[in-house]
């Protein structure tokens, strides 16, 4: 057994707050070698970036925390250091890459600039030059014309990552802490990004510290990996073991609720469509005065039968979002003809019963909801525009509460003081106070925990079948469409490049980018046990 | 965000129109509102003595204040269109040979004045920032409460009693430096505060965390990455600063006793001259426009994302 580069043991992190101290990290212990990856695994305040973070003094600003235990990187204790010796260590032997690569540049600073200050001090002008060169040929961005000059929005996502991922070279770090390093991509990218990692962990055999809420980027990256809940060690051991014959009921939860491509959904008997949509356009007004219109949606048809889920999938950029938000008249269409229950619709012109027919959740669980009305208040707010008596709604709301799985002491919090999923179930009996036929979400799940995720998934099949609701559902997940939809779009620069039953597309996918997509996805749950990785016969 | 500043970067000529229109609106507005005060130039001529009745009739007449307002203004807009800005009535010479008198002692007292504005208002909030337990904390609050509840007026007129009449360290007529402070200082406030607030919202920016994980120092990272990105939003005050301190040296001039627009345009409204007035309105509302160009300039050379073509 090698000695291990940085060293963990029983650490405790405490956030001193006004209402007292929270415990945010208790009793972590861990070890990782040079040219290994250790993945630190678990759900939204788990403390697993806590943990990493809070070693080398990079704690969210404003949190007055206090770290006890023993840690130790090549024998320098960690612990004893100030922000003087921390910062010695940071960018020349530990380098970091953060979750969104959009948010970790400076955005009025070119990547030359940023790569530049990075580099060790007291190399002359042409060493830098050369040395900036080398970075962005190691990161995979000598093909990107001029990169070194471009500012950050000159850049795609995935380039943006690789930016960061440079950045963090640049001091020649030992040790790499990588805070979720993919999940703010598209799955195609996410992949290139994670062989990116791994490539520069063997050839310059680094220490790797992964932080990830995916099983799926643990089992095809980590060695070791460590679950954490609640602050605590939940399981700790070689990754193949851990995922194959997890020890607790937690990982084994963490394991089973991670959606899978493999799953799928039965058709629906051939019915006549609720919503049917023909030859959607919508366009964007250019950047400039005079300059062309942006077109987000090109000649777009779908339709939704009562009580199916249509996924629409794609990734960032893809349109997807536009063409929900003209379905409910957010947006208004340039072309397309809309028919909803045979009668004809025109979204953007839709009177207050019409509207109430087509209701619309947001990803954004906590922005959707206004942060100083209560739960009763949010839910009832439809039914009090619709008019309805304060006693009926008293009932009612109590009513879609029980529900969406939430209950009367719930009634009157606040947003914040709810958990992710909990709001995200507010939005949805929100959506249902005024008794849709069709729910738009755009997004609803891929902020949520997986735990959770699953859940409100399940809720939203319970009611499909209960109130014999239709859905579309925007995703670019493709595990969470296959468990959920009947049918699916798959949209490409505003087009859909392919539609057809969830299971024939997935299986036998017609066009490049379906492929591409599936892929990608595949590759990510590879490694994962329990799984057929041939598709569903 | 991005798309919408790029959208704004792309309508400059859209704002120029409107800047454009609204100094015609407030041109035309000027012109009607200015004639509704009563007496015209002839009356005060008249009252100081020198004109007879038929005198002032001629007068009327040549000016062609006899006419309806609207005949006057057609006449006026055609005068302006071909490059000409009148005579003044009341001082019987070209308005363009009034205004140049002027002019550069007006335009040196606002360019000072904006250059104290930048500079305090700067290097306040940034020394509050690299000292965040010192006295320049302090300094950001008491220039700003200063700012906005101390008329410039009051304290030039104070100021003058104090170092003027008491101590007898500057003349009572025509100091320069005082009232630069003054207007500096008065300006410099709303730039200091919000710069001060940018910046610390900055502070918690994603791209301040990857900036230390790269090892930097605090003062590097406050100048290179926190200022620059604060100065993004708080740049678009330097426009409004601009406008503030060319209306304010106006006061200014009249406190201190400098020759200046000020003077000049104090002396036209009280003769009625109108189309010195006029001529007066024209050049501020031109000095506002170039202030929002300049302010448009220097926010696309801060920010790269509005330098994208």
């Amino acid at each position: 057994m090698t000695i291990p580069l940085l060293s963990v043991e029983n650490l405790h992190v405490t956030i001193s707050t006004r209402a007292g101290e929270v415990r945010a990290v208790s009793g972590v212990s861990f070890g990782i070698a040079r040219g290994r990856t250790l993945g630190l695994v678990g759900e939204s305040g788990s403390g697993k970036s806590m943990t990493a973070m809070s070693l080398i003094g990079l704690a969210p600003a404003g949190a007055n925390i206090t770290v006890a235990g023993r840690a130790s990187f090549d024998g320098i204790d960690f612990l004893a250091q100030g922000e003087a010796g921390l910062r010695q260590l940071r960018g020349r032997r530990i380098g970091v890459v953060f979750q969104d690569p959009a948010a970790a540049l400076d955005p009025l600073m070119s990547i030359g600039d940023q790569l530049r200050e990075a580099l060790p001090r007291g190399l002359d002008g042409p060493a830098r030059a050369v040395r900036v060169q080398r970075l962005l040929g190691e990161v995979g961005l000598d093909a990107v014309a001029d990169a070194e000059h471009r500012f950050p929005h000159e850049l795609s996502g995935g380039q943006q990552q690789r930016v960061v991922i440079a950045t963090a070279l640049a001091g020649d770090p030992e040790l790499i802490i990588a805070d979720e390093p993919t999940t703010a991509l598209d799955m195609t990218v996410q992949r290139q990004i994670l062989d990116l990692l791994d490539r520069l962990r063997r050839t310059r055999d680094l220490a790797m510290l992964l932080i990830t809420h995916d099983l799926g980027v643990v089992a095809r990256q980590a060695d070791d990996v460590v679950v954490l809940r609640h602050g605590r060690m939940v399981e700790a051991g070689p990754t193949a073991e851990v995922l194959r014959r997890p020890r607790t009921d937690y990982s084994r939860a963490l394991i089973e609720s991670r959606p899978l491509l493999s799953d799928s959904v039965a058709l629906l008997p051939p019915a006549s469509p609720l919503l049917e949509v023909k030859a959607l356009s919508v366009s964007y007004p250019g950047p400039r005065l005079f300059s062309p219109r942006i077109m987000a949606v090109r000649g777009i048809d779908l339709s939704v039968t009562k009580g199916e889920a249509l996924g629409i999938l794609g990734e960032s950029g893809s349109g997807k979002s536009t063409l929900a938000k003209t379905l409910v008249g957010l947006l208004r269409h340039e072309a397309g003809r809309f028919s909803f229950g045979a009668a004809p619709l025109d979204p953007w012109r839709m009177g207050r019963a019409e509207r109430a027919r087509i209701q619309y959740i947001f990803q954004d669980s906590y922005g959707a909801l206004n942060p100083r009305m209560t739960v009763a208040q949010a839910v009832g707010e439809p039914m009090a525009i619709a008019g309805l008596p304060a006693g009926e709604r008293r009932k009612r709301v109590a009513a879609l509460l029980e529900e969406v799985g939430l209950d009367e002491e719930h009634r009157n919090r606040l947003p914040r003081e709810l958990s992710g999923g909990q709001r995200q179930r507010i939005n949805i009996a929100r959506a249902l106070a005024v008794s849709p036929e069709l729910l738009i979400c755009d997004e609803i799940v891929s902020a949520l925990d997986v735990t959770i995720q699953a859940q409100v998934l399940e809720l939203l099949r319970q009611l499909q079948k209960r109130r014999g609701l239709s859905l579309i559902f925007i995703s670019h997940d493709l595990a969470v469409v296959a468990g959920l939809c009947q049918r699916v779009v798959v949209m490409k620069d505003g087009e859909a490049v392919e539609t057809g039953a969830t299971r024939d597309v997935f299986r036998a996918p017609a066009h490049a980018y379906t492929r591409s997509l599936i892929e990608a996805a595949l590759a990510l749950e590879h490694g994962l046990p329990d799984i057929a990785m041939a598709m569903p016969a | 965000m991005n798309s919408r500043l790029l959208r704004l970067s792309g309508s400059i000529v859209l704002d120029l129109l409107r800047a454009l229109g609204i100094a015609l609106g407030i041109v035309v507005f000027t012109f009607f509102v200015i004639r509704m005060i009563p007496g015209d130039v002839v009356d005060v001529r008249g009252i100081e003595g020198s004109l007879t009745y038929s005198q002032q009739s001629a007068m009327r007449a040549e000016l062609g204040l006899d006419k309806p307002w609207l005949t006057q203004f057609a006449d006026w807009s055609l005068m302006i269109l071909s490059g000409d800005l009148g005579q003044s009535a009341r001082f019987a010479r070209p308005i363009w040979e009034l205004l140049s008198a002027v002019l550069p002692s007006t335009m040196l007292l606002g360019a000072t004045a904006l250059g104290i504005g930048i500079v305090l208002g700067v290097s306040i909030p940034v020394l509050a920032m690299l000292y965040p337990r010192s006295l320049w904390r302090g300094v950001v609050e008491v220039i700003t409460i200063w700012s906005i509840t101390v008329p410039t007026f009051s304290i030039g007129i104070m100021s003058l009693i104090v170092f003027a009449v008491w101590l007898d360290w500057i003349p009572a007529i025509g100091n320069f430096f005082v009232p630069a402070l003054i207007l500096g200082i008065d300006t410099a406030g709303s730039l200091a505060k919000a710069l001060y607030e940018d910046m610390r919202e900055n502070e918690s920016a994603e791209f301040v965390r990857a900036a230390r994980a790269k090892g930097l120092s605090r003062t590097r990272i406050i100048l290179r990455h926190i200022l620059p990105n604060a100065l993004t939003v708080s740049i678009a005050l330097i426009g409004l600063m601009l406008a503030g301190v060319f209306t304010g040296a106006i006061t200014m001039e009249v406190v201190f006793g400098l020759p200046g627009l000020g003077t000049l345009t104090l002396q036209a409204i009280q003769g009625r001259d109108y189309a010195v007035v006029q001529a007066v309105i024209i050049w501020l509302g031109f000095a506002v426009i170039f202030a929002n160009f300049v302010t448009d300039i220097l926010r696309k050379l801060v920010n790269p994302r509005l330098r994208t073509t």
